[in-house]
C-alpha cells in the first residue's frame, strides 16, 4: 500500500513476547482489529447474567401484574355488593334467562349454564337469604366504590360522617383511610426511633471507634437483621406493652398495645437495616478527606460530622429510604404489637392498624372472588405504589444531594479536579 | 531536511496539515518514517460542549510527541482518542478519522478492546491493581495469554528493569503493589503498559504528582523507552515538554494551533499564542 | 394460658397445614379449620385413636373459613367450623360440588364476657354490651363502675366469634374503631386480666384469670353466667355450637364414624375435659323417644339420621322475636343435614343437632326444648324432601 512502509529499521528489544515487527504491524492489525470482542463463553455469560438481571425487573411486574389483577374488579369499579333486597322465587328459575340468574347470583353465565336445575333452585334460596339479611338502608349501598373507600360516610346509627374499617359483618365497610393512616402513623414512629439510633451508631462504628470496640459491636447490631420479625412483634406484645404501662398518665384513651410499643418494636427491625447501608456509605468516604479535616487541627468529632458524614449523605439517604420500606412492609411485628383498631387518632398512645396487617389477618378467611378478597388485594397494589412512589421520590431527592455534594454536571467536577492537579502539579515542578 | 510526511500522506494532506521541512538533524531519522497516527479533521463532543475543533495531524513514529496546552484546552481529550478511551464517557461524540498505521479506529467495524491491546496507556494518577508487583507486570500477559509462565517471568523482570524497578523491588516482589511510594508506584504503572510490547504508549502528564527526583527518573524512563516505543506525552510542564521531547503540539481551546519539531517550537515559534504561552504569558 | 400459645399453636398450624396433604385413605381422616377448635379436636382425635387403633386422625386449623375451603377443594374430610356456614360459602359449594356440606354439631360453647378482676361489674345486659362494644359506652362510671375510661378488647375480624358477638351482642352494628383485635382469644384473657378497664369476650374454654360477668337478656330477666348448666341448657344467651361440616363427596366411612363418637358419652367427655360444654342432654334425652321417619316418603333403609329428635308436632310456636322469621324461608342457614345410610356402623348415638346461634337466644330451659321441637319438626319435613330428591337423583 505504501511503499515507505518497507523501510523501516530493526528495533532493539530484550524480548519478544506481544512484539509486532513494524513490517508485520499493518497486516496483523487488519486482522485483529476486526476480531469479535470477547470470546464466545464470555459473551456467552454476559448474556446470561444480563438476561438473569432483566429478569428481576420481570419478577417485580409479574408480582405487580398478579397482585392488580385480583385487585381489578376494585379498580375497575366492577365489584357491587349492594342489597336490593329483592328476592327470585326458587320455582322460577326456569323461566328466567341464564344471563339473568347470572346477575341474580353473580356468576358468570357459563357457570350457570352447568347447574343443574335443583342447585339451581338451591342457589336461589340461598341468595335470597343472603339478599334479605339486615334491613338497615346502609345495605342497598355499593360499599365498595372509591367514595365508599376513601371519603367518609354516615352510616346509620352514627351522627357524623365516619371512616370506618369492618368488612365482616352485614354492611361491610371498607373505607381504607384508617388503615394508610395507620400505616404513615406506625412508619413515622419507627423510624423516628430507629434513625437517630442506627445512624448514630453506624457513625460511632465506621469512624469514631476503636477497632476492638467495632468488631464487637458492628456483628450485635447485624446479628438483629436475623432476628424474625415474629419474635419482636412478640417482644412489643408481652415485653414493651408492659414496660411502657406508666406511659397511661399521658393519655385518658392510652391503650397497652398502641402504634408506640408497634413503633418501638418495629424500630428493632428497621435498625440493621439503616445501620448496614448507612454504615457501608460512612465507610465508603474517602480517608483523605477526613486526614484534609484532621491536618488542620480539627478534632476526630469534627472531622467525622463536617466532613466524613455530609460526604456519606447521598448513602445515609438510601440507608433510611430502605429502613422506610422495611417498616411498612413489616407485617407481623404490627400484627402482633399494634393493637390493630382502625381508628384515626392521632395520639401515638393508641392502637393503629396498618394494611399489611390487614391484609395478613382477614386474607386467610376472604372468600376467593368476593368483595373484601378483592379490597384485600387492592390494598396490596396500595403497598406497592406506596413503595414505588417513595423510591421514585427517594431517587429524585438521592440525585439532588448528589449533584450537591459532586458537583452539578460531570464536567464541572472535571474542570476542578483539573484545576486542583494543575494546582498541585506546578508547585511540585 | 525532506518532507517525507507530506509524500506518505498525499491523499489527505490539505488545511492544516504540518509538514516538518524545518527539523533538525536528529530528528530527521524518526521524520523519514512514516507515521503511526494520523489524525484528520477531528472534532470531540462532550454532550453540547465542544472539546476538540477540527484537529489534523500526524504522530511520528519512535519519537516523543510532547502535547502542551493550558488546562481545559483539549490535549487529554485527543490522547484518549488515540485509544478510544472516550468510549467509556457517556455523550460523547467524535467526528473526523483517526488512522493507526493506517486502519481507521473509528471504523464501525473495529473492536477497540484489540485497539488497546497495541496502544498503551499511563494515567496522570498511578493505578496499581491492589495485587502483588509480579501480579501487576504480569496482567497483560496473562490475559493476552503471551508465553509460558516461565517467559512471563523474564518479562516481568525485563520490564521492571526497563523502568529501573527491578533493583528496588526483585525481593519483594509478592508485595501489594499500594504499598509502593508514589514514584514507584506510577513507574510499575510503566511497567505493566509495556510488558505487551505495544507500538505506542500513550502518557497523560504521568509526573504530574511526582517529586521532582521520582519526575526525572520518569523523564530518563521516557527518554529510553522512545527507543522502541512511540511516545504521546500530556504535559502542562514546558520545562518537561523540552526535556523529553521530539516534537511538540500546542493546543489552545481545543484546536491545534501548531506543531513541529520542539526545538522550533521552543525557539521560533510561528504562531503568537505559542510564543505567548511558551514565555508564560497565559495559560 | 398466654399469647404465647397461640403464637405456638398458630406455628403448630403453619406446619399442618403444610404438613396435610389430600385427604387420605380410609383409614385418615383429616379435619381442618377453626382454631378455637384445634385443641379440642386435637384430644378427640387422640382418644379415638386409643380407642379404635389403626385409625389415623389428622387435625389442622386455619380457621373457620379456611376449613370449609378446604372442604370445598376436597382436600379434607371434615371442616370444624365454630360458626354457621355463610350463605356466600353455601353458594360456592353448590356451584362447584353441587351440594351442601351437612352440618354436625361437636359441643357447645359460651362467650364469656370479662372484666379485669378489679373491676366491681357484676352483671351487664346485652343492650348495655352492645353499648359498650359500640363505643357508646366509654366511661365503666356509666355502667356504675370507677371513672374510668373504658378499653375494649376484640378478636381479629376473620374469628369466628368476632362475628357472633357482632351479630348476637352488637345486632349487626360496628364495634367502637378504638377495640384493639388481639391474636386469638388467649391473648384477650391475657390482655384483660392486665388492664383494670378492659373489657373483652371470647370462648369459656379459655377462661383465666379475669372476671367473668353475667348476662341478661333484657332489663327485667335473671343474669346468668357462662356455666356448664346455662350454656348446656341454652340459658345463657351467648352460646353456640362448634360444628363439623362432612364433606359430600367423601366416601370414608371412618369420617362419618369419628363425628358419630363424639357425639356419644365418651367423646362428649373428651369435649368437656377439653374446656367446651357437652351437647344438651335433654336433646340427648328426646332422642330416645326417637321413632322412625315416616316412611312413606323417605327411602326403604333408614338414614342414620343426624336430626335426633322426633318431635310431637304440638310443639309451640317460638316466642322471640329474632326466631319468628328464620324457618322454612331460611333453609339455607343451617345446613340440611341429610346423610347417607352407613350399613356397616351401628352408631354410638345419633349426633343431635344443636340449635343455631340465634335460636338459642331463649329465657328459660322449658322454652328451648319447646322451640328446639318446632325445629326439628320442620327439619324433619326437609329431611324428607331431601331424602326424595336423593332418591330421584340415584335413579337417575
Ligand atoms: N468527561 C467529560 N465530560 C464532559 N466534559 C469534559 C470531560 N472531559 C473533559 N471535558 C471538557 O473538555 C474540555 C477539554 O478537556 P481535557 O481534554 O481534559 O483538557 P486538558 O487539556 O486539560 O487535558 C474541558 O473543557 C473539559 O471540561
Ligand atoms: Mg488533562
Amino acid at each position: 500500500m505504501n511503499p515507505t512502509t518497507t523501510s523501516l529499521p530493526e528495533l532493539s528489544r530484550g524480548t519478544v513476547l506481544g512484539f509486532v515487527p513494524p513490517q508485520e504491524l499493518e497486516k496483523e492489525l487488519s486482522v485483529t482489529l476486526y476480531e469479535r470482542p470477547g470470546s464466545y463463553l464470555e459473551n456467552a455469560i454476559i448474556r446470561g447474567i444480563t438476561l438473569i438481571s432483566y429478569s428481576a425487573i420481570a419478577a417485580v411486574l409479574l408480582i405487580f401484574i398478579f397482585i392488580a389483577k385480583e385487585s381489578l374488579p376494585v379498580l375497575l369499579q366492577q365489584t357491587d355488593n349492594s342489597r336490593s333486597g329483592l328476592t327470585m322465587k326458587p320455582e322460577d328459575a326456569v323461566n328466567k334467562s341464564p344471563a339473568e340468574l347470572a346477575v341474580f347470583l353473580q356468576l358468570t353465565e357459563s357457570q350457570v349454564a352447568r347447574l343443574s336445575p335443583d342447585v339451581l333452585q338451591q342457589l336461589i334460596v340461598s341468595r335470597n337469604e343472603e339478599l334479605k339479611a339486615g334491613n338497615s338502608p346502609d345495605s342497598k349501598l355499593n360499599t365498595t366504590t372509591w367514595g365508599m373507600m376513601f371519603l367518609p360516610y354516615q352510616w346509620e346509627g352514627y351522627n357524623m360522617p365516619v371512616f370506618i374499617w369492618q368488612p365482616i359483618g352485614n354492611i361491610e365497610k371498607y373505607n381504607v383511610i384508617p388503615l394508610i393512616f395507620g400505616s404513615l402513623k406506625i412508619t413515622f414512629i419507627a423510624l423516628l426511633f430507629a434513625m437517630p439510633l442506627s445512624l448514630m451508631a453506624a457513625t460511632y462504628v465506621s469512624q469514631l471507634a476503636r477497632p476492638e470496640t467495632r468488631e464487637v459491636i458492628k456483628p450485635f447490631i447485624e446479628l438483629l437483621a436475623g432476628v424474625p420479625s415474629v419474635v419482636l412483634g412478640f417482644l412489643g406484645l408481652t415485653g414493651l406493652s408492659v414496660l411502657l404501662g406508666p406511659l397511661h398518665i399521658f393519655d385518658s384513651h392510652y391503650t397497652p398495645l398502641n402504634a408506640l410499643v408497634a413503633g418501638m418494636a418495629l424500630a428493632l427491625a428497621v435498625i440493621p437495616v439503616i445501620f448496614t447501608i448507612a454504615e457501608d456509605a460512612i465507610t465508603a468516604v474517602p480517608v483523605t478527606h477526613k486526614r484534609a479535616a484532621l491536618a488542620i487541627g480539627a478534632t476526630n468529632w469534627h472531622a467525622t460530622m463536617r466532613v466524613v458524614v455530609p460526604a456519606a449523605m447521598p448513602g445515609i439517604f438510601a440507608a433510611v429510604v430502605l429502613g422506610f420500606a422495611r417498616a411498612i412492609g413489616e407485617t407481623m411485628v404490627v400484627l402482633l404489637a399494634s393493637g390493630n383498631a382502625a381508628t384515626l387518632d392521632l395520639s401515638i398512645f393508641q392502637s393503629a392498624r396498618t394494611l399489611t396487617a390487614t391484609i395478613a389477618a382477614e386474607l386467610n378467611e376472604a372468600a376467593q372472588d368476593s368483595a373484601h378478597y378483592h379490597i384485600l388485594f387492592f390494598i396490596g397494589t396500595m403497598l406497592f405504589f406506596i413503595t414505588f412512589l417513595g423510591n421514585i421520590l427517594a431517587d429524585i431527592i438521592l440525585q439532588r444531594l448528589k449533584s450537591r455534594l459532586e458537583g452539578s454536571t460531570a464536567a464541572e467536577a472535571h474542570r476542578l479536579a483539573e484545576q486542583a492537579e494543575t494546582q498541585l502539579g506546578s508547585s511540585v515542578v | 531536511m525532506s518532507t517525507p510526511v507530506q509524500t506518505y500522506d498525499a491523499d489527505s494532506g490539505q488545511a492544516k496539515s504540518y509538514t516538518l521541512a524545518s527539523a533538525p538533524d536528529e530528528t530527521a531519522r524518526q521524520a523519514a518514517l512514516p507515521p503511526i497516527i494520523q489524525v484528520e479533521h477531528l472534532s470531540l463532543f462532550y454532550g453540547r460542549h465542544q472539546a476538540l475543533n477540527d484537529v489534523t495531524m500526524q504522530i511520528p513514529r519512535q519519537a516523543v510527541t510532547a502535547f502542551i496546552g493550558p488546562s481545559g484546552c483539549g490535549k487529554s481529550s485527543l490522547l484518549r482518542c488515540f485509544n478510544r478511551m472516550n468510549d467509556f464517557i457517556p455523550k460523547t461524540r467524535v467526528t473526523g478519522r483517526v488512522f493507526f498505521q493506517n486502519q481507521d479506529i473509528y471504523d464501525q467495524q473495529i473492536n477497540p478492546i484489540r485497539l488497546r491491546r497495541y496502544i498503551g496507556m499511563v494515567f496522570q494518577r498511578s493505578n496499581p491493581f491492589p495485587q502483588s508487583i509480579f501480579d501487576n507486570v504480569a496482567f497483560g500477559l496473562r490475559l493476552h495469554r503471551l508465553g509460558t509462565p516461565q517467559e512471563i517471568g523474564q518479562q516481568v523482570e525485563i520490564c521492571l528493569q526497563k523502568v529501573g524497578l527491578w533493583e528496588e523491588v526483585k525481593d519483594r516482589l509478592k508485595m501489594n503493589a499500594v504499598n509502593l511510594s508514589g514514584g514507584q508506584q506510577q513507574r510499575l504503572c510503566l511497567a505493566r503498559a509495556i510488558s505487551i510490547n505495544p507500538q505506542v504508549l500513550l502518557m497523560d502528564e504521568p509526573a504530574s504528582a511526582l517529586d521532582p527526583v521520582a519526575t526525572a527518573k520518569i523523564e530518563e524512563l521516557i527518554l529510553n523507552l522512545k527507543q522502541d516505543y512511540t511516545i504521546v506525552i500530556v504535559t502542562h510542564n514546558m520545562q518537561q515538554a523540552g526535556r523529553v521531547s521530539d516534537y511538540t503540539a500546542f493546543f489552545y481551546m481545543g484546536q491545534l494551533v501548531e506543531f513541529d519539531a520542539k526545538e522550533n517550537i521552543f525557539s521560533s515559534p510561528k504562531e503568537e499564542a505559542t510564543e505567548a504561552y511558551i514565555n508564560g504569558r497565559f495559560g | 394460658m398466654f399469647p404465647i400459645q397461640s403464637v405456638a399453636a398458630k406455628a403448630v398450624v403453619l406446619l399442618l397445614v403444610t404438613a396435610t396433604g389430600l385427604a387420605a385413605q380410609d383409614q385418615n381422616v383429616t379435619i381442618k379449620g377453626s382454631d378455637t377448635m384445634l385443641v379440642m379436636n386435637q384430644q378427640l382425635a387422640q382418644e379415638y385413636m386409643k380407642e379404635f387403633p389403626g385409625t389415623n386422625i389428622q387435625v389442622s386449623g386455619g380457621g373457620s373459613g379456611v376449613g370449609i375451603a378446604a372442604l370445598r377443594d376436597n382436600t379434607t374430610d371434615i371442616a370444624a367450623a365454630s360458626r354457621l356456614i355463610k350463605p356466600k360459602e353455601v353458594q360456592d359449594f353448590l356451584v362447584n360440588v353441587g351440594s351442601e356440606p351437612s352440618r354436625f354439631s361437636a359441643a357447645l360453647d359460651g362467650i364469656a364476657i370479662f372484666v379485669n378482676t378489679g373491676n366491681p361489674i357484676q352483671e351487664l345486659t346485652i343492650d348495655q354490651l352492645g353499648k359498650i362494644f359500640h363505643g357508646d359506652y366509654t366511661n365503666w362510671n356509666q355502667l356504675g363502675g370507677p371513672d374510668e375510661e373504658i378499653d375494649v378488647y376484640s378478636r381479629e375480624n376473620t374469628s369466628g366469634t368476632y362475628s357472633y358477638v357482632k351479630d348476637e351482642v352488637l345486632k349487626g352494628a360496628d364495634y367502637t374503631t378504638r377495640a384493639q383485635t388481639l391474636p386469638g382469644t388467649a391473648a384477650v384473657y391475657d390482655a384483660v386480666s392486665k388492664d383494670p378497664k378492659g373489657i373483652g369476650y371470647g370462648g369459656i374454654g379459655y377462661n383465666k384469670g379475669v372476671k367473668l360477668v353475667s348476662i341478661k337478656s333484657d332489663p327485667s330477666s335473671p343474669s346468668w353466667l357462662p356455666t356448664e348448666e346455662n350454656v348446656e341448657s341454652q340459658v345463657y344467651p351467648l352460646s353456640r355450637s362448634l360444628n363439623y361440616y362432612l364433606n359430600p363427596r367423601t366416601t370414608n366411612q371412618q369420617a362419618m364414624k369419628f363425628i358419630q363418637w363424639v357425639a356419644s358419652p365418651a367423646g362428649q367427655d373428651v369435649v368437656v375435659k377439653s374446656g367446651y360444654f357437652g351437647l344438651p342432654k335433654v336433646v340427648a334425652k328426646a332422642d330416645e323417644k326417637t321413632t322412625a321417619p315416616d316412611s312413606t316418603s323417605a327411602p326403604p333403609p333408614p338414614p342414620a339420621r343426624p336430626v335426633a329428635a322426633n318431635p310431637s308436632q304440638t310443639s309451640t310456636k317460638p316466642t322471640s322475636g329474632e326466631t319468628a322469621s328464620s324457618p322454612a324461608t331460611a333453609p339455607a342457614v343451617i345446613a340440611p343435614t341429610a346423610l347417607m345410610p352407613d350399613p356397616q356402623l351401628e352408631p354410638p348415638a345419633p349426633p343431635p343437632l344443636s340449635l343455631s346461634e340465634r335460636e338459642a337466644r331463649v329465657l328459660v330451659r322449658e322454652e328451648a326444648v319447646a322451640l328446639r321441637e318446632a325445629k326439628v319438626a320442620e327439619r324433619e319435613e326437609k329431611l324428607e324432601a331431601e331424602l326424595a330428591f336423593l332418591k330421584t337423583t340415584k335413579s337417575k
